[in-house]
């Protein structure tokens, strides 16, 4: 293995072995993820179907959760991304990337900063599914190119391996923060706008210690 | 005794706990937290094997290192879905517990 590691262009051990000689494990991994977030989206009542998932956090200005919630975000994406870049040559990658990305997510949903998206939005179903589609057309294309399923033509394995971890990113980012945002609990048109739950809030709940968490 | 074979008694001992809150413990969520915990014990595991397995020149073998990658993601992924199962089962039958009859109180 150490032998073929430079033909591939990488310079990680773990990053060859997942995305050059054991690709299609990869690939398996990332379909299981979206099957497992179709499952769980399918265990909702059928009234909130295409709704918002989980219970809305209500915003406590003051709290530390929206301190947090607004300092750690910009922090939390610049190692992000640095995780997912460092991850060809250094440990790191998408994984480890898209699961801090989501952690910034969660962040902000839970302190009341952003809600959930609704699970029939357009960009939420096209992030779902565009990162295992292109690790598939990759595929093909190295079975008509290389002679074999995820086959990679000579010189071209590097571009390839980056164009696979691109377009993982940010489906990986999605379907880890909406698994654990759980099935959808709120239809589609029942919440409110963000700003009257906010000033309701504020105006109605004098109790200072409540946990905005689940 | 060396590190790895440390590191792989840890995995059994976690396998080993995990497997007597599975058998022991009624609750689903605490039987999903054992089966957790047995988890982390095989991939405790995998980490020894991997270190074992180090070809020269490597730190360590990274096939079972990319394995592990894959196992965690997983493994999080079939939590998630055992978690969202549990939450509908509370919902629909008030009760977190697949017993047909209602739990004695002890």
């Amino acid at each position: 293995m150490a032998q073929n590691l430079a033909a591939t262009g990488v310079g990680n051990p773990i990053t060859g072995v997942l995305l050059a000689f054991r690709a299609l494990d990869t690939l398996l991994e990332a379909i299981v993820l979206v099957i497992a977030l179709i499952g769980v989206w399918s265990l909702a009542p059928d009234r909130f179907w295409g709704g918002r998932p989980g219970p809305r956090h209500t915003p406590d200005p003051d709290g530390i959760l929206a301190y947090l919630a607004r300092l750690l975000p910009p922090i939390g994406i610049v190692v992000g991304l640095y995780l997912f870049w460092a991850g060809a040559d250094h440990p790191g990658g998408k994984f480890q990337s898209a699961t801090i990305l989501a952690a910034m997510w969660m962040l902000v949903q839970m302190a009341g900063l952003g809600d959930a998206p609704r699970i029939d939005s357009r960009w939420v179903r096209t992030g779902i599914v565009v990162g295992p589609l292109v690790f598939v057309a990759v595929g093909l294309l190295g079975a008509w190119q290389a002679g074999a399923f995820l086959g990679y033509p000579d010189g071209w394995a590097k571009p390839m391996i980056v164009a696979i971890e691109v377009s993982l990113l940010p489906t990986l980012v999605l379907v880890l923060a909406l698994l654990l945002n759980g099935a959808p609990a709120r239809s589609a048109d029942s919440s409110p706008a963000p700003g009257e739950t906010s000033i309701a809030a504020r105006n109605m709940r004098p109790m200072p210690t409540r946990s905005t968490g689940r | 005794m060396n590190v790895e074979t440390l590191f792989a008694l840890c995995a059994c001992a976690l396998v080993g706990i995990g497997l007597y809150g599975l058998i022991v413990q009624p609750h689903p969520l605490r039987k999903l937290v054992a089966f957790n915990i047995m988890g982390s014990g095989v991939f405790v595991l995998f980490g020894a094997l991997a270190k074992r397995g180090a070809a020269a020149g490597m730190a360590a073998d990274p096939v079972p290192q990319a394995l592990l990658i894959t196992a965690i993601v997983v493994a999080f992924a079939a939590t998630a879905v055992t978690v969202a199962l549990l939450l509908r089962l509370i919902e629909s039958t008030a009760t977190a517990s697949l017993a047909n009859e209602p739990p004695s109180g002890d």
